[in-house]
């Protein structure tokens, strides 16, 4: 039996995952989608009607906006949440949906066709394009130095890699290792990328997970706002936050956790590698009693 | 030409490298580092300020930009933010966006040079090297040899 209070907290929560918008921005748009399938794979059926029809109206809102989306992960993932919607959703909604997914796929197909006619070759000059990677989480910065010559040279800017490490080891520049600040760009880089990997789960920093995922994860979990949010380069994306949450505030989340996390408002993590208790303590969610 | 109006609000006139004049007030124009420079070492005072980097088009989506921004103060953040978002959509595909951000280099708005950053890089993240180069038409320059090599010391990012 559900209580009133339990199911407006769960309408909450899923109103906090802010999926919906997150489903207009493309490099959101695919793990959006995710989020969206496994809700509809493991608890949609457990849900109150109101939310049932929020996340249904979600699920064709993704497919109206697949078009607009460029990247083949965006399909993979509207191909998943097809899947997934004919698996829980029941009757007329599944067939709304499926019809809903036919009609993008066409129109997906009619734009990339327009688009590969395409306009004259896109030159930017370095400064430029160092100014453009200084908005990119680390994975995107490492594709944008494989696209071509002259975005692997910007790509590799030594302040670019120095604003990065900041950010994943939450250091300030004093603390930077010796030979970290030299002129040269190879010093630099070779130094970070190698920290990246192996260091990650090692407990000198904060992240959970044991491989570079935890790099790119889109989202979090903020504990200035005390629930999951889009990440925007391992920072809150909540505006009023930013300002005061560090690094160490903010530990990644997998999309099983976010479902988790809608359905009884807590979140297991920081159990598998975290080694001192101040952190546990710091990232465990009260379980709520009445849920 | 410096002219006065009726609100003694100097005037300043600007002109595209395409000949285009536009008339805009010296606080608007001032909201460009590279104009209030010259403004300041007096070479406004004769004649229009000629911008030899920009185009009439261009231009004049600068100026809607520095106008908005001259005119609201902080109190209006939200709404000012909402203007933005809606600027930089109409500027609607990435090459007026680039040229939009070659000329906020060029000007040295700050501002609208990291508003036009942050929406293309949007436009890259998330994306495969290979989608990128697709949509922004870039040519693969890299030999076979070079592109084994880049993808190897890269490696880390992918597993």
């Amino acid at each position: 039996m559900f209580h009133l209070k339990m199911l407006s907290n769960v309408v909450k929560r899923y109103e906090k995952l802010a999926l919906k918008e997150a489903l207009t921005r493309s490099y959101h748009y695919p793990e959006a989608c995710k989020e969206l399938s496994l809700i509809l794979r493991e608890t949609y059926k457990n849900l109150p009607k109101d939310l049932q029809s929020i996340i249904f109206q979600d699920t064709l809102d993704a497919f109206r906006l697949l078009p607009q989306m460029q990247t083949r992960s965006a399909a993979s993932a509207a191909h998943l949440l097809l899947q997934s919607a004919e698996a829980a959703l029941p009757k007329q909604k599944k067939s709304l949906a499926v019809k809903e997914f036919k009609h993008a796929k066409v129109a997906l197909k009619r734009r990339s066709k327009v688009e590969q006619e395409g306009e004259g070759a896109l030159e930017l000059p370095e400064d430029i394009l160092v100014h453009i990677f200084n908005f990119l989480d680390v994975q995107s910065l490492v594709y944008a130095g494989l696209v071509c010559r002259s975005w692997k040279f910007a790509a590799g800017s030594n302040n670019l890699w120095q604003s990065q490490y900041a950010i994943h080891f939450a250091m300030n520049s004093e603390e930077w290792p010796i030979g970290m600040l030299g002129d040269d760009n190879a010093p630099t880089l070779f130094y970070v990328k190698n920290k990246f990997p192996g260091k990650v789960a090692s407990g000198s920093c904060h992240f959970t997970g044991n491989s570079s995922k935890s790099l790119i994860s889109n989202r979090v979990y903020c504990c200035q706002c005390a629930t999951i949010v889009w990440a925007d380069n391992m920072r809150c994306s909540n505006r009023d936050c930013q300002l005061l949450s560090k690094r160490d505030q903010i530990t990644p989340v997998s999309s099983d956790q976010v479902v988790e996390y809608l359905m009884d408002g807590s979140l297991s993590i920081m159990s598998s590698d975290s080694d001192t208790e101040s952190e546990e303590g710091l990232f465990r969610i009260p379980k709520y009693s009445d849920w | 030409m410096s002219i006065t109006t009726e609100n003694n609000e100097k005037m300043i006139t600007l002109m595209s490298s395409d000949g285009e004049e536009f008339v805009v007030e010296e606080a608007v124009a001032a909201q460009s580092q590279t104009i209030k420079h010259l403004i300041e070492d007096g070479c406004s005072t004769e004649g229009s300020i000629p911008l030899p980097n920009v185009t009439g088009r261009v231009l004049s989506e600068v100026i809607q930009y520095c106008k908005k921004h001259s005119s609201s103060d902080d109190k209006e953040e939200k709404e000012l933010e909402a203007w933005d978002a809606e600027f930089v959509k109409a500027a609607d595909d990435h090459v007026a966006l680039t040229d939009l951000m070659m000329a906020a280099n060029f000007l040295d708005i700050k501002g609208l040079l990291d508003l036009v950053a942050q929406t293309l890089a949007n436009m890259i993240t998330g994306k495969s090297p290979e989608e990128v180069r697709r949509m922004w038409n870039i040519k693969n320059d890299f030999t076979p040899e070079e592109a084994e090599k880049v993808r190897k010391e890269n490696q880390w990012a992918f597993e």
